[in-house]
């Protein structure tokens, strides 16, 4: 096994999160592979930022908040809050605990919407963590689906470095092809 | 000059003058009628096509939306076969294996309008957890050549959240149905 542990980020620690988990303890392919997991969204965590997450939730969803944009910063705001404050120390705890040999990244809602913080994350654990391996869910799809949308002259620049950033520190062999059919 | 010769010139004038200011205002109303004429066709050639453009994205919204319930329908009806028959070949988890990628994609198809009435949450984590019954399935057929107990175990635990699964599915399709419902 290229890849005997590693570290998987979740989106969400929900019900789905709970099957993926059951999935793998049923999985006889991956009876050779330790995991620990991570979810970025963890109402177990006791986050007064994702109450306050869930609450703008629910006053978009009851139309009480205000103009769209606003409530759309302050969503980016606190997400950007939480994967620095709670997820990167929890990350960097259990690198340097686990010892893993690739760091798993689930490449869906919360990866997708907090691009340039999760990155930096990832960025802050490499330096502290040189030459651990990283892999991305979907880093193909993520790619071509970044690529093919038009963006503002002022974020063009930002955009380019994360695409390239993806590009060159997300790795792609044909054990984490296997690793992540069996697991998403 | 006499008086009549006075009279006739100022006549004349008067009536030289009244011809055309009478032709510069029959212009000029022509001129602004052609621009009025103009503007208004091209206001109504917009919103016919912006209605067109409605009609067609509503369409194409409606369509998406019963290929999500006929798709929820479809992996329901497999995933239901299978726990009624356990003991069934390996086609039946490859054919439910094969209909929730079909979902999946057309998940993802209509991700922004699905966004849009807010449901895109919902759908994606039933989605979350067929694939993770499917590939449950998958892993137990596999472990019965191997490990006749641990298959078991998984088909177990598999068939005790199936049921509820099924019924987060029908529940999404009763929503899906009743905006297609207010949309028709």
């Amino acid at each position: 096994v290229k890849y005997g542990r590693i570290v998987l980020i979740h989106s969400f620690a929900d019900s789905g999160m709970e099957a993926r988990l059951e999935q793998i303890a049923s999985d006889p392919d991956l009876d050779a592979v330790e995991f620990e997991h991570l979810a970025v969204i963890d109402r177990g965590r006791g986050s007064e930022r994702i109450a306050q997450l869930d609450r703008l939730s629910d006053e978009a969803a009851t139309g009480v908040a205000g103009a769209r944009d606003e409530l759309d910063e302050r969503r980016d705001d606190l997400l950007r809050e939480i994967i620095y404050e709670e997820v990167e120390p929890a990350l960097l705890e259990l690198v340097g605990r686990f010892r893993p040999d690739l760091v798993l990244v689930h490449g869906g809602t919360i990866f997708t919407s907090a691009t340039g913080p999760f990155l930096q994350m990832l960025i802050d654990v490499q330096e502290a963590h040189p030459g651990l391996t990283y892999a991305l869910e979907g880093r193909s799809e993520w790619l071509i689906r970044t690529s093919g949308r038009d963006y503002h002259p002022f974020e063009r620049r930002s955009v380019t470095n994360q695409m390239r950033w993806v590009e060159d520190n997300f790795s792609e062999d044909d054990d984490i092809r296997a690793l992540t059919e069996a697991i998403f | 000059v006499s008086w009549d010769e006075l009279v006739n010139s100022v006549i004349s004038a008067a009536v030289a003058s009244g011809i055309v200011l009478a032709g510069f205002r029959f212009y000029f109303e022509k001129r602004i009628e052609h621009s009025f004429d103009r503007k208004l066709a091209e206001h109504e050639a917009r919103l016919a096509e912006r209605s067109q453009l409605r009609v067609a994205y509503g369409s194409e919204r409606l369509g998406g939306y019963r290929e999500i319930v006929a798709q929820i329908k479809r992996v329901n009806r497999r995933c239901r076969d299978r726990l009624a028959n356990p003991e069934a070949m390996d086609g039946d988890v490859s054919q439910l294996l094969v209909e929730v990628a079909r979902f999946e994609e057309v998940l993802y198809t209509n991700a922004i309008a699905l966004e849009h009435d807010q449901l895109y949450e919902d759908v994606h984590a039933w989605k979350n957890l067929m694939q993770s019954v499917a590939k449950r399935l998958d892993n137990a057929s596999r472990l019965d050549a191997t490990d006749s107990e641990r298959a078991a175990a998984v088909r177990a635990s598999v068939a005790g959240q199936a049921p509820q699964a099924m019924a987060d599915g029908e529940a999404v399709v009763g929503r899906l149905n009743e905006l297609i419902r207010s949309y028709a």
